[in-house]
């Protein structure tokens, strides 16, 4: 399963705060949900969508493949594992504060079943004009064949809605999450938009903390044609302390900013400075 | 969360590794009982560097213990002071070893690293430690092999120390250095009979606990609820609120490519309410040195009408608010524009004019001179005594005057 095929959705933690708000938002995006996930309250509806209390009850009325997780942190891993377990092959957890050891045995069995996995603390995807999985405002996005992929949630709300006013159209806005430890990283994610026939360029947002730009950038050069355009925010941000998310902290130099962005111009990706200059360099 | 090292040696001790016997001094003035000369006088502070700092003394009497703690407890090491200062016993040292068990978020596995060359800063170890992925089953013979030690005497305890890292939820614990030393108390031998009996000893370490295991980790020492989010700069004084921690972050290196000093990262997240956003915008006015404040809110899922009221309220229940420049896109803007019409509160047409506007505010336009450079600089934080928890220990309940207790005594 790729990111693009339209998927038939399961709501787990359906009948709570995010999920009852989002799940209406992903209807009026176009998106493909026929049930919803909360134990202990089968056969209530929520937007015209019947709840089961568990996954393998849902996908017993109904042919799933994807599951969009709401549930509180404590509880991800064992949904994430129903949801494995029930054979789906698409998983985007959108829930923020998973402890780190919790999201290594998410990993290894998502793998190990060949799942497609995206987040945690992530607004998840939308395909414009096809599918959202997740919490991005639909009517930021249009229609076209510029892929964003970003680490951070608001700055890539920002960044779809001045391409939009610029006039480029969105394939993919994919935010990937800001944790340590997540399911689709920049890599996976590039090879995806890489393949898909209708994507003609490649944004690519990170920031301070990890490593994964680098090896973005090593991917790029290695396989990827289409133009790619970079931005890593977090210039100003000392060492040491945590930035909002998780997973946004300089340990080493190689995780700073500055090194990063030099990375990647060396690779040949274009990379600004600053959002201004990045949206600037769109082309059309 | 960091652990202070007299809590991490708790953690250390509870795997069966040995800590070496100590007491705690909690002020100046505090000289525990029972002190068995000589003694290294350790800083508890929440950062590394504090051998070169300064913050390690040894000393082999009273007078020299109460010279040392008159200078430790005001030595400040990168912006932090002392909560405590732990003595412990001279090691007699034989050799040391460096031992660590990290996440690594690249490879997203658990690694052991070691090397035989412990004592020092990790990059200026000679021969470079070597990196062990675990497979959460087995360590490999090299790593023994390597460190010039059997099995049988590291083997069970780095499985214990495993055992720990996964059930509370580390992602680093480091031990620098370990000690192997003869004839220790836990040897079977004594001073006038030595058998040369290897003891392993932690000397120092170092333990990083999962912020978000908080719910399922109770018992440790997490600090009280503060806002997590706020990050102060040195030196900065254009104060900066945005929705999103990328948002922030880029508003930060905007400000700062447009030739402007931020003064702090905040991130207010989506669906503020006016409360939280006028505490938010209080703790940024109340930064010594801030002469303005820019918002910049891009309202995707949240609403750009919650942020004028917010805005409202803030000015009213502020008097002392600096120059706030706002750039407010996105949801419910028409809203916002027309609650902000009646007041003073102009929304600036890009987050450009709003820097532009903010840097042209100087210091003098706001403080006294001599105030601004008295204030520049927060004072060093110190941490709270009592947010360590009952099962840790609170420096301040100090069991047998200050006395750590040694291995055994707790579990």
């Amino acid at each position: 399963m790729t990111l693009f095929d339209t998927p038939t959705v399961l709501v787990q933690g359906i009948t709570g705060h995010h999920g009852t708000f989002h799940t209406r938002g992903m209807l009026a995006a176009g998106t493909k949900i026929v049930a919803g996930v909360t134990p202990g309250k089968d056969g209530q509806e929520v937007h015209g969508v019947p709840v089961f209390n568990t996954v393998k009850e849902a996908c017993s009325s109904f042919n799933i493949d994807t599951s969009v997780i709401f549930v509180p942190a404590p509880f991800v891993k064992n949904a994430v594992y129903e949801a494995i377990d029930a054979g789906l092959q698409q998983i985007v957890i959108i829930t923020e504060g998973v402890p780190v050891h919790d999201m290594l045995r998410i990993r290894e069995r998502a793998q190990a079943n060949n799942v497609l996995l995206v987040g945690p603390n992530c607004p998840g995807y939308i395909v414009p004009g096809s599918h959202k999985l997740g919490i991005i405002a639909s009517h930021i996005t249009s229609p076209g064949s510029t892929a964003i992929i970003s680490r951070s949630g608001t700055l890539t709300y920002e960044l779809a809605d001045a391409l939009t006013k610029k006039g480029i159209g969105q394939r993919i806005v994919l935010g990937i999450g800001g944790d340590p430890v997540q399911g689709m990283d920049f890599v996976e994610a590039l090879a995806m938009v890489n393949d898909d026939e209708k994507t003609t360029q490649i944004v690519i947002v990170g920031e301070i903390g990890g490593t994964g730009e680098q090896r973005a950038a090593d991917y790029i050069e290695k396989h990827v044609k289409k133009p790619v355009y970079g931005l890593v925010v977090g210039h100003s941000a000392p060492p040491g302390q945590t930035f909002g998310h998780a997973g946004a902290i300089v340990g080493t130099d190689a995780e700073t900013a500055s090194a990063k962005t030099k990375y990647l111009r060396a690779k040949g990706i274009k990379t600004a400075h600053t959002l201004d200059e990045l949206i600037e360099g769109i082309k059309p | 969360m960091n652990l202070l090292e007299f809590q991490a040696k708790r953690f250390i001790a509870q795997a069966e590794l040995p800590v070496p016997r100590s007491w705690m001094s909690k002020n100046t003035a505090h000289i525990p009982q029972g002190i068995v000369y000589p003694v290294v006088a350790k800083s508890q502070v929440p950062i590394g560097g504090r051998g070169k700092a300064g913050g390690v003394v040894v000393v082999k009497n009273e007078t020299e213990l109460r010279d040392a703690l008159q200078k430790l407890f005001v030595l400040e090491i990168r912006g932090h002071l002392p909560e405590a200062v732990l003595l412990e016993e001279l090691l007699d040292i034989d050799r040391e070893l460096y031992l660590a068990i990290r996440l690594n978020r690249d490879e997203k596995c658990i690694e052991v690293m070691a090397s035989p060359h412990g004592g020092m800063d990790i990059e200026e170890i000679p021969e470079k430690p070597r990196v062990y992925r675990w497979d959460g089953q087995n360590t490999p013979d090299d790593l023994f092999s390597f460190l010039k030690l059997p099995r049988d005497k590291l083997g069970p305890l780095l499985d214990a120390l495993l055992h720990k890292f996964v059930a509370r939820d580390l992602t680093l614990l480091e031990i620098n250095p370990i000690v192997l030393t003869t004839c220790y108390r836990d040897s079977p031998c004594n001073k006038e009979n030595p058998c040369n009996h290897v003891s392993l000893v932690c000397a120092d370490a170092k333990v990083t606990i999962d912020d978000n295991a908080q719910f399922r980790q109770p018992n440790l020492p997490w600090p009280k609820e503060t806002s997590a989010t706020m990050r102060i700069l040195d030196g900065g004084n254009i104060g900066c609120i945005a929705n999103g921690a990328g948002m922030a972050m880029s508003t930060m290196d905007t400000i700062v490519s447009a030739g402007g000093k931020p003064a702090n990262f905040l991130d207010i997240g989506g669906g503020t309410g006016e409360e939280e956003f006028v505490s938010a915008l209080k703790q940024i006015s109340d930064l010594p040195g801030v002469t303005s404040i820019i918002v910049n809110i891009f309202a995707g899922i949240s609403r750009c009408d919650e942020i004028a009221r917010g805005l409202i309220a803030a000015k009213k229940q502020l008097p002392n608010l600096q120059p706030i420049f706002v750039r407010l896109e996105g949801t419910n803007r028409d809203l916002a524009v027309e609650l902000l019409k009646p007041t003073d509160i102009v929304i600036e047409p890009d987050l450009k004019t709003c820097i532009k506007k903010a840097i042209s505010i100087t210091p003098a336009d706001r403080y006294d001179a001599s105030v601004t450079e008295a204030s520049a600089f927060p004072a060093a934080t110190r941490q709270d005594p009592s947010v360590v928890s009952a099962e840790w220990g609170s420096v301040a309940d100090g069991s047998e005057n200050g006395r750590l207790p040694h291995k055994g005594e707790y579990v």
